[in-house]
């Protein structure tokens, strides 16, 4: 101990006089980028990280986290035949819920039946959130027991870290219109933050053969934390009405296509003081209706007549669902090993409430209607030095099926190696697992095939390395990797498959990060993917993202490439905003998203399965060129 | 187990210095700008997490609540001790707005590190303040 304090003193020695000259303003500048609250919830040995603060996300004014994809390796911003937030939609192709899990806070944002629910809030109101950490490459077991490729996790803001009411809003082209407030305190043992939001977001619409097609969304947006050094207890709530583009018209000619929603997420969770205790308990739960009707058929249904099947042209389809998720995770201490053992269980509850066809009710009773998972995982760390460290963690997962749906056993396991020295770090990690198909791709499979069908799991395998370093202003990062995709299941019109082909993929990330000063500091990033799909997939993107204090304001600039795909042309993304401190109470700012009208395209297809006749939808823009004008007002 | 403390007791210890050599500092500007006296008797809550910073500044002497010239406090003490005559500073907001005797706050607000200084508690005391201080007060 008197070592620890002599090293201290040292050190601190050493910095006074650096700092002893530095303004207050200055001063509080550097406490926020070194003090932010990322830097208390991040866990850098779980995986591959990028880091979205608070305070890169004020100065992006960011609307919606569909935004951070930009910045995502790998990843797309697109939507799918609905108008939903989709990286990875396909036509045709089932969402797998395990590609991307979304999180906020503890709480995984999942529907019960479909999977990731990134696709509902995707377009939706993201000012309650404090910041956003990404986790690449299969994370650990310890954010997610359940495997998956890519974490969004974005935290709330905090009431001992606001202390103030807000007012914001702001209007953008094709009337779009967005509100909120929040009101935040401190009190001796305990804060809250009570946020409110309501977004009339208006998209540009597509014609197709006389047909309007509609991305628009609103919502009404609650959000409620209460905290202290130990507890967090939190409700949201959003009410949503989602206008679903094409829909599921065979010839994407919808007259009318809507989904309204009601979600409700609570969540208690618990963390001890020293951190070696976690525990939380979350109850989601989820209504939505679909509603669609069209000029051409949306489906066929069987008929006691000739030819034994009618089309149908509007259909309404309503769920129910719930979701019981409770985890704890305790961490041992033996020697120079740690030992974190984890326990979960979810159970998924599902009903649908609604299947009309043609006005008709064809409302079945199914009997496969929850699933239940029970997790165990531990993961063991090893320090063998002050320079090395090793991580292994094993997962396995019981999957409680009811009905025909065959009930499985998932194991996982990721072994890790971290080397750090100075300002070098290597991170390098070798993971193998599977992944378990949705609840709705697994009841489909089963009535489509009537039960003759068993879908195998899909087995990933992975392996990856990322050197980081620092050198004079630059922080540079250079992820590696290599994995495999096995039993990748697809949907073709005679139902659900495994593909027999294994598929593979090499990528390479490289990200550098120049610190100009406190404040200011430019972003790049270039990404390959090398896949040995579609005859040798190649893909490549990247981006350039300054942040920069001038003349007073608060300036963002963002310019994201991906390369084109089939006969859509490359995508450059062009984001700007500036926001000019009226006072201290208020600011004003201007955000522009695709200035350049050349962000990635989506195209769309959908097939007569009578005729077998193709209608297509090419070169639809995912993001719309947009301009807000918005003010934010604290008292 | 030496060697796993050692690593996570510096790993901490060089990211924590780093935070808290920033807030002695902010500290440290604080007491000096209040109190004009080479060596500041100054106290800090012990349950508060400001109060890491102890021993960092050698200019700033750590003492009781009754013997500061300067004190941080998160929670609001007795009105007996807040009528003594010393320059109580609050790292809680609720406590500035709500007790008269706290004349200035260092706390987070709007996921920023924020200082407010009672103009009117100054003028009543005839203090001035260094001019990088004027845009605190309120």
């Amino acid at each position: 101990m008197q070592k620890m304090k002599l090293i201290t003193g040292v050190i601190a020695s050493l910095w006074v006089p650096q700092i002893m000259a530095q303004s207050m303003d200055t001063l509080l500048d550097t406490l926020a980028q070194k003090d932010d609250l990322s830097v208390y919830t991040k866990n850098e040995v779980a995986g591959y990280i990028k880091i979205f603060t608070r305070e890169d996300l004020d100065r992006m004014k960011i609307r919606s986290f569909d935004e951070l994809i930009d910045k995502i390796p790998f990843l797309r911003n697109r939507q799918d035949n609905l108008g939903l937030t989709d990286p990875n939609y396909k036509y045709f192709q089932p969402n797998n819920p395990a590609t991307i899990r979304f999180f906020i806070n503890d709480r995984e944002i999942l529907t019960p039946l479909f999977g990731s629910a990134f696709r509902m809030l995707g377009q939706l109101d993201m000012s309650y959130i404090d910041h956003v950490e990404v986790y690449h490459g299969f994370p650990s077991y310890e954010i997610s027991m359940e495997p998956t490729g890519i974490i969004i996790k974005a935290y709330s803001k905090v009431g001992k870290r606001e202390n103030i009411a807000t007012l914001g809003s702001s209007i953008g082209n094709y009337g779009t219109t967005d509100t909120y407030g929040y009101i935040s305190e401190t009190r001796d043992d305990y804060s809250y933050f009570e946020y409110v939001n309501h977004r009339d977001l208006n998209r540009a619409k597509v014609e197709n053969l006389g047909s309007e097609l509609s991305r628009d969304k609103e919502a009404t947006s609650l959000y409620s934390g209460l905290s202290n050094d130990t507890s967090l207890f939190e409700v949201q709530f959003v009410n949503g009405n989602l206008d679903n583009f094409a829909g599921n018209s065979w010839t994407m000619t919808p007259l009318n296509v809507t989904t309204n929603f009601k979600y409700f997420g609570s969540n208690y969770a618990y963390t001890s003081l020293d951190k070696s205790l976690k525990a939380s308990f979350q109850y989601t739960y989820l209504t939505d209706e679909y509603y669609d009707t069209s000029l051409s058929p949306l489906g066929i249904v069987s008929s006691t007549t000739a030819p034994f099947y009618m089309p149908y042209y509007t259909q309404k389809q309503g769920f129910t669902e719930h979701l019981f998720d409770s985890q704890v995770t305790k961490r041992y201490i033996f020697g120079d090993t740690s030992v974190l053992v984890g326990l979960k269980n979810r159970y998924k509850k599902f009903n649908f409430d609604t299947n009309e066809l043609n006005g008709i009710s064809y409302l079945q009773d199914i009997p496969y209607n929850s699933e239940d998972v029970a997790s165990l995982f531990t993961e063991v760390k090893h320090t063998i030095d002050d320079k090395h460290q090793l991580i292994l963690s094993l997962s396995g997962q019981r999957y409680f099926e009811k009905d025909a749906i065959k009930e499985d056993n998932l194991w996982g396991t990721r072994l890790g190696y971290i080397y750090s020295e100075g300002d070098f770090t290597q991170k390098s990690f070798i993971f193998y697992g599977s992944l378990h198909p949705s609840p709705y791709v697994l009841l489909m499979n089963n009535q489509y095939s009537l039960g003759l069908n068993t879908l195998e799991n899909e087995k990933i395998s992975a392996i990856s390395t990322q050197s980081l370093w620092k050198a004079g202003n630059s922080e540079y990062s250079l992820l590696v990797s290599h994995f495999t995709y096995k039993n990748q299941i697809i949907y073709d019109i005679s139902g659900y498959h495994n593909l027999q082909d294994t598929l593979s993929f090499n990528t390479i990330s490289f990200t550098d990060v120049y610190m100009f000063n406190n404040t200011d500091r430019i972003d790049f990033n270039a990404w390959i993917l090398d896949a040995s799909y579609d005859n040798n997939n190649f893909e490549s993107g990247g981006y350039v993202a300054l942040y920069a204090k001038f003349l007073g304001l608060d300036t963002y600039n963002s310019l994201s490439y991906v390369n084109g795909i089939d006969d859509i042309p490359a995508g450059w993304n062009y984001d700007a905003t500036i926001t000019y401190p009226y006072s201290k109470q208020l600011s004003i700012f201007l955000k522009g998203r695709n200035l350049l009208h050349k962000a990635f395209k989506s195209n769309y297809m959908s097939i007569n399965p009578l005729t077998m006749q193709v209608s297509t939808l090419n070169h639809i823009s995912n993001v719309d060129r947009t301009l807000w004008l918005g003010f934010e007002y604290s008292f | 187990m030496k060697t796993i403390i050692a690593c996570c007791l510096s790993a901490t210890l060089l990211f924590s210095l780093d935070v808290l050599q920033v807030k002695a500092q902010i500290v440290s500007k604080i007491a000096h700008a209040f109190v004009l006296k080479d060596i500041i008797n100054i106290y800090i809550s012990e349950q508060d997490d400001l109060a890491q910073v102890k021993g960092m500044d050698s200019s700033l002497l750590y003492t009781s609540y009754e013997e500061a010239d300067i004190a941080f406090i998160d929670k609001k003490r007795s009105s007996t001790e807040s009528k003594n005559e010393r320059y109580i500073f609050s790292t809680s907001y609720y406590l500035y707005q709500n007790d008269p005797h706290v004349i200035g706050t260092f706390f987070w607000q709007k996921g920023r590190p924020t200082i407010l200084i009672k103009s009117s508690i100054l003028k009543e005391k005839g203090i001035v303040l260094p001019d990088e201080f004027t845009k605190y007060e309120e």
